[in-house]
């Protein structure tokens, strides 16, 4: 026994030293400049892929070094504010949404990189405008943006004898059916992002909102009454277990083949054609449902901003500039298969995508999507109340039995407590 | 072999017919201890320079600008002002604060009562003599060894409301009829949340506690038993009291780790649902770090930080006691 | 007597199983889950015990060939083999000063030594992060190996601590009077003593090493330099798509180096354990 442990640990010693010798090299003294970019990492790897690529193509022609790293999304904000802290990291950031106003002091203004990119291609989306202009100037050069739609199956509404439903009352109606024929209809109600992105257009569908164009607190409404009212009579055709999802919740309930409807990104109907599920011919998406006051979007937008300790601020911009060529932009397109769209309004005209009749509905979207401090501009509080589902949380309290009134209290402190005010 | 050297020196002194003066030797006896105990402290700070130096660094540092923070309005990009203990006292008016302290005030003390009680338990059961008693030792020390990161995503897809096979046992096993949204009721998810570090945490005080009952002679409980106590009275007047060093160490770094613990409830719940699994740690990176308040983010994390540094204060005094630096 | 002894071990099996049920029962399933198909793996109607269509090795094969998941295992062996080392030594003669000298200021040293333990590590990684980034350490795993002793070297000090306690004075006290220096002393005849305390320390400054996530996940953004604790659970999953059975798999296979160097070294860290909880 003893004489195989300290032949252990002397292989492992053995080992130790060769994985170091291949991990150790001296500190290069780097002559080459070296861009640096950090993503979030896509749903489909090619994307991220595509993005090295173009990133190390333009450093060839210019003398330069490219690095990207892709983690994930949450991730993102944590590390900015650590090499924020540190003065030093990596050169071009992916923000989402919130991100620019929030990190504004530490961004250099893109301006004169939007103004090219616009003047070659045309305008941004407004949604894209929300995120990226901030104070005065372009903080972020808008890059993609997320959607969501309606994803169900198709077979258990006709099932049922009902049509895809554009409105959500005419969703009630077929979630009773559905629920009675064992596929019920599921949208998370918990803290997740999906359950953001799902409950703020359901507000704004019915005339309500957060705050309003100026940031003072509109959530005290009829309107929001009324959202809170039908929520309940919506839950009680829901499985209760739609409380407990977390962001893979509805993906994995519609592809068990036991739910029948949800609002997600087209990351189930990608899925289930790539693992070839049996059901993935009858998987169909369209916008999501229309409420009294029209019809709402959610989208999350994504851009590239450059810090301002980079040591190669010049350079990347114009990587920046090199990234908007109509040829880079469909490759992306194609790869993103849906999933990431773009904000310029010309590439939005016909992307790869669009031929794919379940995914066509995703064409036009952007045009009247809004990020989630709508109708007010982005703000550090709109970040917080999404961070800590602040609305989410607000819908679980109605449809567990407290009065509308108990929950919109409740929730007007929990943004007050953030720092909104009437 | 420790005895023979003083005393063959003594010898030798005697042999040369050596004999210090009563003076001399009181004062060769005070210079000696003198000397020796100056080359102790010496000794002793060198040997502890590199960790002090080290904890200097990466903790105290650390600390003192994570204390700095708390107290001004910080946010990333923008510096602030100095605030004194404010951000403390805003935070227990607002609702989600005051929901967070109290979870993390539960969640520490019932999964620390949890393990202490199973621990003790299965340390029991360890020390009964069996063949391949080593080998199940070995296994029950899984869960702690293996990162808990990754072992938590198992069990997130394990009380899965549309997957989980715990709800596909207990139907089975016909103890329930539809399956439980484990993680959509707010006590089932505190008890899930609790479950898993449990779950992991188990084998270190086991473990601990069984290196402990080892060490208990024998003969004490013979003697007892002759007497006539029984076995609860055994466990009471002698493994307990015998154990209580071992308890303390353990308790202390349990209630430091869990009371600070983030992965378990970020992976598992995300804080939810309506923030009833929400605890301090997540709080401060999802208000904090997530939304660039970096002045908040450090008051919520260091809340529990003079309870804890009391506690800290109180353990070591009663480890010193007991092993009698 | 063999009849007593029988019983004996019927009733250590009975008892234990519940603890080992309770403890393996995760770790079963996700070896399960992992050469289940994907078809299967989201088939409600499946048992979850059981692989029904066929074992595939696909998740695997996905890890090793689509991931950098063996590059991840040897940047987490690096880090943690050369962070144990460290540790060890700091934590040794800290914990020799703090058990064996007699010298003044003790105790606060003691209470000092256990304080870093006080500050969370949710902030912690912001300071860190700039004096990484000042050592020009950052995205590399020298970052790590810089940062991680100081959460090991506490809980490696008190457990030699605790070690040392047990061993006897009169050992070195008869050394020094021969005109040892105390290094001397320790390390000839302390440490070949309190080898299973040391072993005992190492595997868990190893474990807690291996086993780190937060620091793991800030400091290092290249995939290749990622340990695999932040690599598995950052590669697999984008966005809502969780890749479950490479995601069970990696978790199976990253769990498996720590529990194989413990069951190698089990008898000491019992023993080292044991003598270590003497006192009292």
């Amino acid at each position: 026994m003893n004489i195989t442990r300290r032949d252990f640990v002397r292989g492992a010693g053995i080992v130790g030293v060769a994985a170091a010798s291949g991990i150790l090299h001296p500190p290069r003294v780097l002559a080459a400049p070296r861009i640096q970019l950090l993503a979030h990492s896509s749903y489909n790897e090619d994307s991220d892929k595509a993005i090295e690529k173009l990133g190390k193509d333009f450093a060839a022609k210019h003398g330069a070094e490219f690095s990207a790293d892709f983690i994930d999304q949450p991730e993102v904000a944590a590390k900015l504010t650590a090499e924020e802290q540190a003065k030093a990291g990596h050169d071009i950031v992916d923000l989402q949404d919130n991100l620019p106003t929030i990190h504004k002091s530490y961004l250099v203004p893109l301006d004169d990189v939007v103004a090219d990119i616009v003047k070659a291609n045309g305008d941004f989306f407004q949604i894209a405008k929300d995120s990226g202009y901030v104070d005065g100037h372009w903080l972020s050069l808008p890059w993609l943006g997320n959607a969501v739609l309606s994803v169900y199956r198709a077979d258990y509404f006709s099932q049922v004898g009902e049509k895809t439903p554009e409105t959500w009352e005419a969703l009630l109606r077929a979630a009773a059916k559905l629920k009675k024929s064992g596929h019920p209809v599921g949208i998370p109600i918990s803290q997740c992002e999906d359950a953001n992105s799902i409950l703020y257009p359901l507000l704004w569908s019915y005339g309500a909102s957060v705050t309003d164009t100026r940031g003072r607190l509109t959530i005290d409404s009829p309107a929001t009454h009324a959202a809170l009212d039908y929520a309940r009579k919506l839950f009680a055709e829901m499985e209760p277990t739609v409380l407990s999802w977390d962001d893979s919740g509805n993906n994995k309930y519609i592809l068990s083949g036991r739910g029948s409807w949800t609002i997600n990104a087209p990351s189930i109907y990608l899925k289930a054609k790539k693992d070839k599920m049996p059901f993935a011919e009858s998987i169909e998406q369209r916008q999501p449902p229309a409420g009294p006051k029209g019809r709402f979007y959610y989208a999350d937008i994504h851009g590239w901003g450059v810090l301002n300790f980079s040591q190669n601020v010049e350079l990347a911009k114009q990587l920046l500039r090199s990234m908007y060529t109509e040829e880079s932009q469909k490759v992306f397109l194609t790869l993103g298969q849906g999933y990431d769209m773009p904000v310029l309004q010309r590439f939005d005209a016909n992307p790869p995508y669009a031929s794919d009749p379940q995914l066509r509905p995703l064409v036009g979207f952007m045009k009247n999507a809004h990020l989630a401090a709508y109708p007010a501009a982005p703000d550090a509080r709109a970040e917080k109340a999404y961070q800590t589902y602040v609305i989410p949380n607000m819908f679980a309290r109605a449809v567990q039995g407290s009065s509308n009134k108990d929950a919109i209290t409740f929730t007007v402190k929990a943004l007050s407590d953030i720092g909104y005010s009437k | 072999m420790a005895n023979s050297v003083p005393s063959s020196m003594r010898s030798q002194q005697r042999d040369a017919g050596i004999q210090p003066t009563l003076w001399g030797a009181r004062v060769g006896l005070i210079c000696r201890r003198c000397l020796a105990w100056r080359a102790e402290t010496i000794t002793a700070w060198g040997f502890l320079a590199p960790t002090l130096l080290l904890l200097a660094l990466l903790a105290v540092y650390p600390l003192a600008y994570s204390l700095y923070l708390s107290m001004t309005t910080t946010q990333v990009g923008a510096p602030g002002h100095f605030v004194g203990v404010q951000n403390f006292v805003q935070l227990l008016g607002t609702q989600i604060f005051a929901l967070t302290l109290s979870n993390t005030v539960w969640y520490t003390v019932l999964a620390v009562v949890a393990k202490l009680i199973l621990g003790l338990i299965l340390a029991v059961v360890l020390t009964q003599h069996a063949p391949g008693m080593k080998w199940i030792r070995g296994m029950i020390l899984i869960p702690w060894v293996a990162p808990v990161s990754l072992s938590v995503l198992a069990w997130t897809w394990m009380f899965d409301s549309t997957y989980s096979v715990i709800n596909w046992t207990l139907e089975h096993l016909g103890l329930i009829a539809t399956p439980v949204a484990w993680l959509g009721v707010p006590d089932l998810a505190r008890f899930a949340v609790i479950l898993v570090n449990v779950w992991s945490g188990l084998p270190f005080f086991a473990i601990n506690f069984l290196a402990g009952l080892v060490t208990i002679p024998r003969e004490l409980y013979e003697a007892a038993t002759v007497d006539g106590a029984g076995p609860l009275v055994r466990f009471g007047r002698i493994t307990l009291p015998l154990l209580r060093p071992v308890l303390a160490t353990v308790l202390l770094f349990s209630v430091i780790m869990t009371s600070s613990d983030f992965a378990t409830v970020f992976v598992l719940t995300h804080g939810g649902p309506m923030n009833s699994t929400q605890i301090l740690a997540t709080l401060a990176f999802k208000l904090g770090l997530a939304t660039g308040d970096l002045g908040q983010a450090a008051a919520i994390s260091l809340y529990l930080f003079p309870v804890l540094a009391l506690a800290t204060v109180v353990q070591v005094r009663l480890m010193r006691r007991t092993w009698q630096w | 007597m063999v009849r007593i002894r029988t019983r004996q071990a019927i009733i250590a099996y009975l008892t234990a199983a519940p603890f080992v049920l309770f403890a393996l029962f995760p770790f079963a399933w996700m070896l399960i889950t992992s050469l289940k198909q994907n078809r299967e793996l989201y088939d409600l109607s499946q048992n979850p015990f059981l692989v029904h269509g066929g074992i595939t090795w696909d998740h695997y094969r996905f890890l090793f060939e689509h991931t950098a998941f063996p590059l991840w295992l040897r940047n987490s062996t690096f880090v943690a083999l050369v962070t144990t080392v460290v540790s060890v030594l700091f934590a040794l003669l800290a914990a020799y000063a703090l058990a064996r000298l007699r010298f003044a200021g003790a105790e606060s040293i003691a209470t000092f030594v256990f304080i870093v333990y006080l500050v969370p590590t949710t902030l912690l990684f912001l300071p860190l992060a700039r004096l990484v980034a000042m050592l020009r350490l950052s995205n590399t795993l020298w970052a790590l190996v810089v940062t991680y002793p100081a959460f090991i070297v506490p809980f490696a000090t008190w457990m030699l601590m605790a070690y040392f306690s047990s061993i006897p004075r009169d050992l070195e006290e008869s050394a020094l009077v021969d005109g040892c220096t105390r290094l001397r002393a320790l390390w000839h005849i302390v440490l070949p003593l309190a080898r299973p305390g040391i072993v005992t320390a190492a595997l868990f400054a190893f474990t807690l090493a291996w086993g780190e996530f937060m620091y793991a996940l800030t400091f290092i953004s290249t995939t290749n330099l990622k340990t695999v604790t932040a690599g598995v659970v950052v590669n697999l999953i984008r966005g809502d798509v969780f890749y479950w059975g490479s995601l069970m798999g990696g978790a199976l296979l990253a769990s498996l180096p720590v529990v194989l160097v413990f069951s190698l070294f089990l008898d000491s860290y019992v023993s080292g354990l044991t003598a270590g909880a003497v006192k009292g």
